[in-house]
């Protein structure tokens, strides 16, 4: 049984431009979903809309969705909070630039003690500063103690997304929203946070819906991806079938586009003029 | 005609003494295309500023070898003479152009300021939007009202329309969609066919640079670590970093395998430390030079000099 099944999702804007139409997904436990498309796609308000983060003016028109057989989204309508979180493109900006990462944390977690929305509300006392210096060492930060002393502007963009991360998974989210997580940093520190994410999956066994405009990243990280275009999904698939047997003509462009070479077509498509 | 940059060091800050440039010498001819690959903190846009006359080198030279006049570090705007030689492409396509400013007025610009009659120059710049793929209508529009893709095009033209002999392409696709990205890079390789301009490429995305490359330098902590013809860096990549760079890639196809570069650790700057080097310490009593690996090919590690290679050659 899928994990989070979305059914006939349409965003609109107040004025009623559409933004994404009748769009419909699933994504099992332990597997990564990827949506892949340009800007202007569709594919960031669709992972918006799945946390009730749109922003001002933009909503949900139309649709529904569920997160372990639980309907927390019908129509413009947020039924309830999905166990989800999400990570986000520039890591810095989504991290509050005046506090140290330590203090941060530590909200962090007096918050879901007190919430308790993982069960053991009042149970975990232990203290609070050592669970988040074992959470930063959870994703690979060798030296916690300097880490949480910082502020995110004095760390690398690698480094906060790793924070980022760490904040995510410590509220035992069932769904792992991540739009466009490595967007922006360097190759070599996007594999290692790739990485992190794959062995965060293997870990807790949770689903993940991956945003990416990246078809190598897609390709890597995915089983299965919606390739959108225009506020539609214009194909749903293993990504094999994606790669290797696209049934679509905007899948296959952006195929040629990712590839060393370019394709014949793209002779004529205007550049040449003259 | 060539670029021809010679032991350039820069150093920023007077107190931090922040040595973002190393002695990098290289050079770019007319018709080819230099990529100068490296992270954040390697120097690469450093390099691409004092090759612009945009900053001044702290140390070396910037000459243009068949005339030979240009000098040390150019200094901030450099000559008029040297502007219509060099022109630059930015990262950030629609940041780049003048927002109070029509398009026509941007591209314009250039030859305004080379004291180019209006009417000539008008005619110049109608050419090269259509060059460069779009309708002239677009001369009216301000650069808030057209996309990315179409404001680079644009920079594109204004960098072309006085005919320099090198333009400066400065991370030209990293704002961009994959599929625009695609079209400028074709885009970018047809103008180079046509007028014979040669391109100085300053890029963190290594796998970008395989269809516009002639020439590949990957900096890594403000030196060169190696160098050579694109295919040959590509497909023999002999300095750890460069081999790392191009593995850091993911494949865009999920029948490849690929586990990236997931165990190499960092200094304390954030930039990757190699440490897979079979001799650490080596390179201190080689002297940090440039060693010959293949036909035009070095690489700053005395290992990268296949031993079995050297002996057959």
């Amino acid at each position: 049984m899928s994990l989070l099944t979305v059914r006939g999702l349409s965003i609109q804007t107040r004025t009623g431009v559409s933004l994404v139409r009748d769009l419909s997904l699933d994504v099992g436990a332990g597997e990564v979903v990827g949506i892949v498309g340009e800007s202007g796609s569709g594919k960031t308000m669709t992972a918006l809309s799945l946390l009730g983060l749109l922003p001002d003016g933009v909503h949900v028109s139309a649709g529904e969705a569920e997160l372990e057989g639980r309907r927390f989204l019908d129509g413009p309508r947020m039924l309830a909070r999905p166990n989800a979180t999400m990570i986000f493109q520039n890591p810095t900006a989504a991290l509050n630039p005046t506090m140290r990462i330590g203090a941060q944390l530590v909200r962090l977690l007096r918050f879901l003690d007190r919430s308790g929305t993982d069960g053991s509300a009042g149970r975990r006392r232990g203290d609070v500063r050592e669970r988040a210096a074992a959470l930063v060492s959870s994703v690979g930060i060798a030296d916690p103690a300097a880490v949480l002393g910082r502020y995110p502007h004095q760390l690398s963009g690698g480094m906060n997304q790793r924070v980022m991360i760490a904040m995510a998974i410590a509220a035992r989210p069932s769904l792992l929203v991540a739009d466009e997580p490595t967007t922006g940093l360097d190759v070599t520190v996007q594999a290692q946070i790739l990485d992190l994410i794959r062995a965060t999956v293997a870990q807790h066994g949770i689903g993940v819906l991956f945003v990416s405009h990246d078809m190598g990243v897609i390709a890597q990280m995915c089983q299965r991806v919606a390739v959108m275009y225009d506020g539609e999904v214009r194909e749903f698939a293993a990504v094999d079938d994606i790669y290797h047997r696209p049934g679509d003509a905007y899948t296959r462009e952006l195929l040629a586009s990712a590839s060393d070479h370019p394709r014949p077509e793209e002779v004529a498509d205007g550049t040449r003029a003259g | 005609m060539e670029l021809v940059l010679a032991d350039i060091e820069v150093v920023y800050g007077k107190r931090t003494r922040n040595h973002a440039v190393r002695g990098v010498s290289l050079r770019v001819r007319r018709g080819e295309t230099l990529a100068v690959v490296g992270e954040s903190g390697s120097g690469k846009t450093t390099i691409a500023k004092v090759a612009a006359g945009l900053q001044k080198a702290t140390s070396g030279t910037v000459a243009w070898q068949a005339t030979g006049d240009g000098g040390v570090g150019g200094g901030p705007g450099g000559s008029p003479a040297r502007r219509q030689r060099v022109h630059m492409v930015f990262q950030h396509p629609v940041q780049s152009l003048d927002p109070s400013w029509r398009i026509r007025r941007s591209v314009k610009e250039p030859l305004r300021y080379l004291g180019m009659a209006d009417d000539e120059a008008e005619r110049l710049v109608r050419r090269l939007i259509a060059e460069v793929g779009l309708d002239a209508q677009i001369l009216d529009r301000y650069p808030r009202e057209v996309s990315g893709g179409q404001a680079q095009r644009v920079a594109v033209a204004r960098a072309l329309v006085a005919d320099p002999e090198i333009v400066i392409l400065d991370e030209p696709t990293a704002s961009l969609d994959q599929t625009v990205r695609g079209r400028i890079l074709t885009l970018l390789a047809d103008l180079q066919v046509r007028t014979g301009v040669g391109y100085l490429m300053i890029t963190h995305d290594i796998s970008s640079v395989r269809r516009l490359a002639t020439r590949i330098a990957v900096m890594y902590r403000g030196l060169i670590v190696e160098s050579g013809p694109a295919a040959a860096v590509l497909e023999d990549p002999r300095h750890p970093y460069t081999q790392a760079l191009i593995s850091a890639v993911p494949v865009a196809d999920p029948r490849v395998r690929w586990d990236g570069v997931v165990a190499l650790p960092r200094h304390p700057d954030g930039t990757l430390a190699v440490t897979s080097c079979p001799v650490p310490g080596s390179c201190h009593e080689h002297g940090p030079g440039l060693h010959e690996v293949g036909p035009d090919h070095v690489a700053g590690c005395t290992k990268a000099v296949d031993p079995q290679k050297a002996a057959t050659t």
